[in-house]
């Protein structure tokens, strides 16, 4: 009732004073304006450009009429010296560059930079304000930002280990690369040395190995870190559940019947693997037990994870003349013979392993002969049995006629 | 007409005891057994689930197997004392007339003939069985031998001898579990069932069908024959007792190693020493970029948070820059926008009021 009236009332002001009737004063239109101006204020006093899209937000060449100045620098409240000098060439042909698919600016990332002069540097080292700035990666990255949540690097962060690698670190910040290969001309080798910046002895094995030396030359169907260890929910490789994995990730290509073929590799290996003993273990982890460590032989057991040499290489550790300390790893009194039981990787035939072949024929013909055999009789003997059975009762059945029709007759 | 035999005892208690202890290992042995023979089947694995794992399936599996070792180590010498000591028949042993049988079953069957062959107190049927049980055993257990003891058995054999022991390992225990459940299932559970290796007693009516020759030995009184003379036992067992025992130890203590070698390491394989973090540059910060000769006349520091400063402009590192003061200091940038009353103003005119600090200086 009331409302009504102050509504009936500010018509008949705003006839009498036409436009001003604003000046009037209830308490809806009090609240709507003090939400206005705080939110006004608001977007004045603090700008933010996280968005993109909002075309006020400073170009990249604001930023760079100071930041493009060689020898700008300043000293961290941890006494660290920070460059601040970019290379705006660098920053073009970046991923982030000219070429990006949508226009990234500076201060979509520095969303904390609000205008100049810069609001105060955060009381924190180099490397941790790194690992701040990374957050802002997710931003647009929200799906590799999620992943990566998981990831061993992330957990180290999260125990405290700031030098475990974070988005930068692998991508770089201003000279940002592309790196999805199936989008863009990427050098897999450069994405082995980015992984190399901390894991450099593991680099090292790495570009001994058949792997790492084929993918120097170019090759793209050898894998690099990323292809085991996806880049960004990149697992613990020590955990159970990788150990009991890792069979079926090397078999992804070396399964691979069409992959391989180009190589001269046999695509026996993962079926003849997991018909082992070994394999079968693993496998039978794989899906009873995720999370148990199981002390059966996975591929990177025999063959190395890294310094993966083909098995006709000399100094291969699966090749015969070394297979016996590869075998005493795991079984120390292993002999020479006892590596002989391992099939390598063949299925048993005549030429290989006639033994095993001879087993294998003695079966495939014993075992139909006998239940054969068994069958035949045992399906004979059924047939008489239910016969008897049904002459009996038939038997039985014409006795019983009999009776009832004598009976019958007697009276 | 005397009043005939309803049933007659067929199996002792050791006979019974026997077939059960072979019932339970052989049953728990297939089934652990062969889930491991198919490890890809959903319902293997179930059951190895149900077991409590893979390694336990695999213990379960060991116990069994000893424990029909034992009993067919048992088997041999109790056999032996009662074919020795105590003068039994080999009623167990083939002969032609099981073939004989054999081929009258099968024509009386198919309707080839119209007389069921009489059959002794083994038939052939029941034969083939035992003698299968034996061939499977032997297999099994040799195999079974090498599978759990390889580091033992390429001392003595070739390595090829693993796996074509696991080969006939398998293969053996399809054809045992097959063959049990055709022939064994049928002429004893399906046929009819036939409790005699539970409770010890036949029907005679089974009698007539199955073994009516053991049936008319026994009516006339010429069957089981004659134990011999207690002092003629007694003299045997003196010499079958230590002689067999000496092999039962041989045997008890193979058994016993049939558990103890040690085949791997029980820990995780070890790896080389790898240490993963090694940065190959300690990690640094990228080094500024050295300044041309501009930097000596510019101040390199910038100090955060210093206030700003309308006038003069005190800190301006570029000097080309100002020929656009308004591309940095519009009204609608963030950079000290200047005041929303200069929107009209021209470039040229900033400096008519922003000078320099040194240019205000000199002023």
């Amino acid at each position: 009732m009331m409302i009504k009236d102050q509504r009936l009332m500010i018509k008949a002001l705003a006839k009498k004073w036409g436009g001003s009737f604003a000046l009037i004063i209830n308490y809806q239109s009090l609240l709507l304006a003090l939400l206005l101006a705080v939110g006004l204020m608001a977007a004045i006093v603090l700008p933010t450009y996280a968005q993109g899209g909002d075309e006020n937000r400073p170009s990249n060449d604001q930023c760079l009429v100071c930041h493009a100045e060689p020898g700008l620098e300043m000293t961290l409240p941890s006494n660290e010296v920070l460059p601040l000098t970019i290379d705006a060439d660098a920053l073009d042909a970046s991923a982030h560059g000219i070429h990006a698919d949508e226009e990234v600016r500076c201060v979509d990332c520095h969303n904390d930079m609000s205008g100049y002069p810069h609001a105060d540097f955060p009381d924190v080292d180099y490397r941790t304000w790194q690992l701040k700035m990374s957050l802002v990666c997710g931003n647009c990255h929200e799906d590799q930002a999620l992943d990566r949540q998981d990831s061993v690097h992330a957990r180290l962060i999260a125990a405290g280990k700031f030098e475990a690698a974070s988005c930068a670190d692998c991508h770089g910040s201003h000279d940002v690369q592309w790196a999805d290969p199936e989008k863009h001309e990427v050098d897999r080798m450069q994405m082995a040395e980015a992984c190399g910046q901390c894991h450099s002895t593991i680099l090292d094995d790495y570009k001994q190995s058949i792997h790492g030396q084929e993918t120097m030359k170019g090759n793209k169907d050898t894998p690099t870190c990323s292809n085991c260890h996806p880049a960004h929910k990149i697992q613990d490789p020590r955990s159970a559940e990788f150990r009991l994995k890792s069979p079926e990730l090397c078999g992804d290509c070396h399964a691979d019947k069409e992959l391989m073929s180009q190589y001269d590799v046999s695509t026996d290996v993962f079926d003849t693997y997991v018909s082992d003993f070994h394999g079968t273990t693993v496998e039978i982890f794989e899906a009873t037990e995720p999370g148990h460590y199981t002390n059966k032989a996975v591929c990177s057991d025999c063959h190395g994870a890294h310094k993966i040499l083909p098995p006709t290489d000399e100094n291969s550790s699966v090749i015969s003349a070394n297979l016996v300390k590869t075998c005493q790893r795991c079984h120390p009194d292993a002999n020479e013979s006892f590596t002989k039981s391992w099939l390598g990787h063949y299925r048993p035939d005549w030429k290989h392993y006639p033994l095993v072949a001879a087993v294998q024929w003695f079966y495939y013909l014993v075992i139909p002969a006998a239940l054969g055999f068994f069958a035949i009789f045992v399906s004979t003997d059924a047939f008489r049995t239910m016969k008897n059975k049904g002459r009996k009762r038939g038997k039985s059945a014409q006795k019983e006629g009999a009776k009832k029709r004598g009976g019958e007759n007697h009276d | 007409m005397t009043e005939r035999i309803r049933s007659i005892i067929r199996f002792g208690l050791i006979e019974r005891t026997e077939h059960f202890l072979l019932l339970l290992s052989f049953t728990i042995l297939a089934i652990t057994g062969l889930v491991q023979k198919f490890p890809e089947n959903g319902l293997s694995l179930a059951i190895i689930r149900g077991l409590g794992g893979i390694e336990t399936t695999r213990t379960i599996h060991h116990i069994s197997a000893i424990v029909l070792i034992l009993a067919s180590i048992f088997h041999i010498f109790y056999v032996g004392y009662k074919i020795y000591v105590l003068k039994r028949p080999m009623s167990m042993l083939p002969s032609l007339k099981d073939v004989q049988d054999a081929w009258g079953l099968f024509k009386y069957n198919v309707g080839l003939s119209d007389q069921r062959p009489a059959m002794d107190r083994y038939n052939f049927g029941e034969k083939i069985e035992y003698f299968a049980v034996i061939w499977g055993n032997l297999v099994m257990i040799f195999t079974g031998y090498m599978l759990w003891n390889p580091i033992l058995t390429t001392r003595i054999l070739p390595g090829e001898f693993i796996p074509a022991a696991k080969m006939a390992h398998g293969y053996e225990a399809i054809l045992a579990v097959l063959s049990i459940l055709i022939w064994h299932a049928y002429h004893v559970h399906l046929k009819h069932f036939n409790k005699s290796m539970f409770t010890g007693k036949i029907d005679v009516e089974e009698m007539e069908e199955e073994h009516p020759l053991e049936l008319e030995k026994l009516e006339k009184g010429v069957w089981p024959p004659p134990l011999p003379p207690a002092k003629q036992r007694w003299r045997k067992a003196i010499i079958y007792l230590p002689v067999t025992g000496i092999i039962a130890i041989f045997l008890l203590t193979t058994t016993y190693y049939y558990f103890t070698e040690h085949t791997a390491i029980t820990t995780l394989p070890p790896r080389p020493v790898e240490e993963a973090y090694v940065p190959a540059n300690p990690p640094e910060l990228p080094t500024a970029t050295p300044a041309p000769d501009l930097a000596e006349k510019i101040p390199k520091q910038v100090v955060w948070g210093e206030p700003p400063q309308p006038m003069p402009v005190q800190s301006h590192l570029v000097d080309e820059a100002r020929a656009d003061c308004q591309a940095c200091h519009g009204p609608y940038t963030y950079i000290s926008p200047a005041p929303l009353d200069h929107a009209e103003y021209a470039n040229d005119g900033c400096t008519d009021c922003h000078l320099p600090a040194k240019e205000v200086s000199q002023r």
